[in-house]
């Protein structure tokens, strides 16, 4: 029902980039990620649960600027022993642009689909590899929905958005690995 | 006493007008505690009750908090269960409010946190180990009258770290510890749950 709805709302948009009547809401974005992927490493697959801390800050019209920090558990399993595991960081920065948006449904919903390309840094710990220091860089798609303010006489954030997530993430050596995250922000 | 009862009210009034909206002055909670990481060098997950007070001012809260676990330690082919007993305190700050009118409000919070907890292990004896961390919280309120009225649903996801050392490896591995890397262990815990 809800990717209906989605699926509606899109039908009915507009383009993303040239609403002069139908501005952005806001201009920066506090808000959180919780993820989950698959990182390829030395020919291993290491399945990876990050939790992230996301600020982002429009700098022109549709475009934002993301810096992002995320904490990552990894692990390794075969069948259902687990037999390698670690904890990592990773530092990233992501420009992000609407691909396409709804109007603003009733001056209250918007729905958009974005997309993302950027780059970051991981530093981790893990038990088979030691340290593990690489640059990365991501593309992605995102697919969410904004909620603009209630009332006017409100100093509480204009916009609360969700949305899920997903990405590419590839090494220096040609390794690919993907993650799938759901993402709270608040807009102001 | 009428006038009293007047400045009253508009305090009151005033207070409810406040926006984004305050955390309440005095709040206890109740919910599921979930932890994943390691402990002594070895996989760890564990799943209990855990209980909050907590006292605000403004956008911040100071929380004491309590929990039973039950936890499972080591891989599947070496694996122990035991309880574990946990105290904290910590902060917390309100750091974004999205208003549903005067109903309520989807709230983004920051944690920092410190505790200790003691390990009773099944088959190995008992260990304790103190924690320190920070987190993230998601929380949805509903708003009645006065912001002490309000009530919510909150869940945290925080990072955690603790010290172990080759007697903790010891006691938890049984003297042979085939993962232990580094004198420092690290992991999720997620608090859900209900407050009022």
């Amino acid at each position: 029902m809800k990717a209906l709805l989605i699926v509606c709302a899109l039908a009915g948009t507009a383009r993303a980039d040239d609403e002069p009547d139908d501005p952005p809401t806001h201009d920066r974005l506090l808000g959180m990620r919780i993820a989950g992927g698959l990182m390829p490493y030395d020919d291993r697959e290491l399945f990876h649960m990050s939790l992230g801390v996301v600020a982002e800050y429009r700098v022109y019209h549709l475009l934002r600027l993301t810096a992002e920090y995320e904490y990552l558990l990894f692990s390794q399993y075969e069948d259902t022993t687990r037999v390698a595991d670690g904890t990592g960081h990773r530092a990233s920065v992501v420009a992000r642009h609407a691909l396409a948006r709804s109007r603003l449904l009733d001056g209250k919903v918007r729905f958009w689909l974005d997309g993302e390309l950027g780059g970051g840094f991981l530093l981790a710990r893990e038990s088979m590899a030691g340290t593990i220091a690489k640059p990365q860089a991501i593309a992605g798609i995102r697919l969410g929905y904004d909620f603009v303010k209630f009332r006017e006489d409100t100093r509480a954030s204009k916009v609360w958005e969700p949305d899920f997530q997903f990405r590419v993430y590839a090494t220096p050596h040609q390794e690919l690995g993907f993650l799938f995250g759901v993402e709270t922000s608040w807009g102001d | 006493m009428r006038s009293v009862l007047a400045v009253c009210l508009l305090a009151g009034t005033a207070a409810a007008d406040e926006s984004p909206r305050p955390m309440q002055p005095v709040s206890l909670g109740i919910g599921m505690l979930g932890t994943g990481g390691k402990l002594a060098g070895l996989e760890h997950t564990g799943i209990g009750l855990n209980l909050e007070g907590a006292f605000g001012h403004g956008n911040w809260q100071g929380f004491v908090e309590g929990s039973v676990s039950s936890i499972k330690l080591g891989p599947e082919t070496d694996r122990t269960s035991g309880r574990a007993l946990r105290a904290g305190l910590g902060a917390r700050w309100h750091a974004r409010s999205f208003e549903l009118g005067d109903r309520g409000s989807f709230d983004l919070y920051f944690e920092a946190f410190s505790g200790w907890s003691r390990y009773r292990l099944d088959d190995r004896g008992a260990l304790s180990r103190p924690d320190v961390g920070a987190g993230i919280g998601y929380g949805i309120r509903t708003f009645f009258g006065r912001s002490y009225r309000d009530r919510g649903m909150r869940i945290s996801a925080r990072i955690y770290f603790a010290p172990t050392d080759q007697r903790d490896e010891r006691i938890a591995c049984r003297g042979d510890c085939p993962m232990t890397k580094g004198n420092t262990n690290s992991g999720l815990m997620a608090v859900f749950g209900g407050y009022l």
